[in-house]
């Protein structure tokens, strides 16, 4: 059977296409759906991912997420075709803590989730990890991959969506 | 019924010679454990699971009393944890033979030798590798790993194979009997499952789960459903760029 290559994505690109963000979204579209259509290919992201998303979303909605939202997250986080989870264990753990400490004596500043995502992203052993968080880019070679914004090959022209609310 | 599975797992990409030489050590090592603590009984060891990804081959002991089986079993996960723990095999230097024989075929594309029984797992990553000591220890911790059910065993004692969703694995699941009903439902379903999981110490990849609390469903999403959340969290106006409010949140926890 042929090894799945995995990509990283941070929270915060899974963010950017639930907000619909302009100029990123139309980009996540084309990255998503080459994904889904690879069968060698997927996204992976730490299982605190659903978590800083949902907390996001809340706060927006005053604490008030209704159904409709929460099972579009739903269907996004399950769709097995496209994404994978890695969870929070024992060694991501230690190893987050090493990397903080590794961070503090580079004089970086590295949160507590920021480190448990890199260190996710190593454990996987990714070849790219993608994130919107511009300060993350400097630990690519702590981790051992580039650290960017996401991207396609081949961009292709904007899709469009019924209800895109940025038409 | 007492579980009498003995597990031998090569870990990494394994050649059929490979294991074909494991195997038959693994043979020796039974056979020179039962003449030194079972001595007086005839033990047959059936086959009861082979798995390919990481080649893994389980049996089970029988005969007709159990108890000299379980002190094959005992003597087994002795030697196992006197691998891992690169201490003296408190064995005849025939079974030290073998057992040493068995974790020689490390290296290369065999990452690692395991050695398991429903109680205990052992990881071995080579016997004379020092800087390896402190380290060799599996990490066991409560958790859950998902992944794909593809093969049962109740010989014995009940157990399942998961394929984990990220490595692609197999998983040695053992099943309390509380569990039982469920085993018809979980063949080729994607399931969580939640217990005491060890995982390998330097990959962090799950190698088996045991006292398993519980046994639950991924909820089948069709492909593509992901799209259902496109823009789902946009309002009027542009929002603020994700990476913002994370960054808000993360800083905020700090």
């Amino acid at each position: 059977m042929p090894k799945i290559s995995y990509v990283y994505c941070d929270a915060n690109v899974f963010l950017a296409y639930f907000n619909a963000e302009t100029g990123r979204v139309t980009i996540l579209d084309q990255l998503f759906e080459e994904v889904q259509k690879d069968n060698q290919r997927k996204i992976v992201t730490s299982v605190v991912s659903i978590t800083e998303v949902s907390h996001v979303a809340e706060e927006r909605n005053r604490n008030r997420l209704d159904k409709k939202v929460y099972d579009a997250l739903e269907s996004f986080w399950g769709d097995t075709s496209l994404i994978e989870f890695v969870d929070f264990n024992e060694l991501i753990a230690r190893q987050a803590r090493d990397l903080i400490r590794q961070a503090i004596s580079l004089k970086y500043a590295l949160r507590t989730n920021d480190a448990i995502h890199l260190t996710s992203a190593k454990y996987v052993g990714v070849s790219e990890c993608f994130t919107y968080d511009q300060k993350l880019n400097k630990f690519s070679s702590i981790i051992g991959c580039d650290i960017r914004e996401p991207y396609v090959s081949s961009p292709k022209l904007p899709l469009v969506f019924p209800d895109d609310p940025q038409k | 019924m007492p579980d009498t599975t003995l597990v031998l797992a090569l870990e990494g990409d394994v050649r059929l010679d490979q294991f074909s030489e494991a195997v038959n050590h693994f043979h020796k090592l039974l056979l020179q454990l039962t003449q030194e603590v079972a001595a007086d009984t005839k033990i047959e060891w059936d086959l009861e699971d082979l798995q390919y990804g990481s080649a893994i081959m389980a049996v089970a002991g029988r005969a007709d009393t159990e108890e000299p089986v379980l002190r094959v079993v005992s003597a087994f996960e002795d030697v196992g944890q006197s691998l891992q723990q690169h201490e003296p095999i408190p064995f005849s230097r025939h079974v030290a033979r073998e057992a040493e024989l068995l974790t020689k075929l490390i290296g290369g594309d065999i990452k690692a030798v395991r050695l398991g029984t429903a109680r205990k797992e052992a990881i071995i990553y080579g016997v004379f590798d020092v800087k390896k000591i402190s380290t060799t220890k599996p990490m066991v911790s409560f958790g859950s790993v998902k992944g794909r059910v593809q093969s049962i065993s109740n010989r014995g004692k009940l157990r399942f194979t998961l394929y984990d969703a990220v490595f692609d694995k197999p998983v040695s699941c053992y099943v309390k009997e509380d569990h039982q009903d469920i085993l018809t439902d979980i063949w080729d379903k994607v399931v969580f499952v939640s217990g005491r999981v060890t995982r390998q110490p330097d990959s962090g990849q799950p190698v088996s789960v045991r006292e398993i609390t519980s046994i639950d469903f991924v909820p089948i999403i069709e492909p593509g459903g992901y799209r259902k959340a496109r823009g789902i969290l946009a309002g009027s106006g542009e929002p603020e760029p994700a990476e913002v409010s994370i960054r808000r949140l993360r800083d905020a926890e700090n």
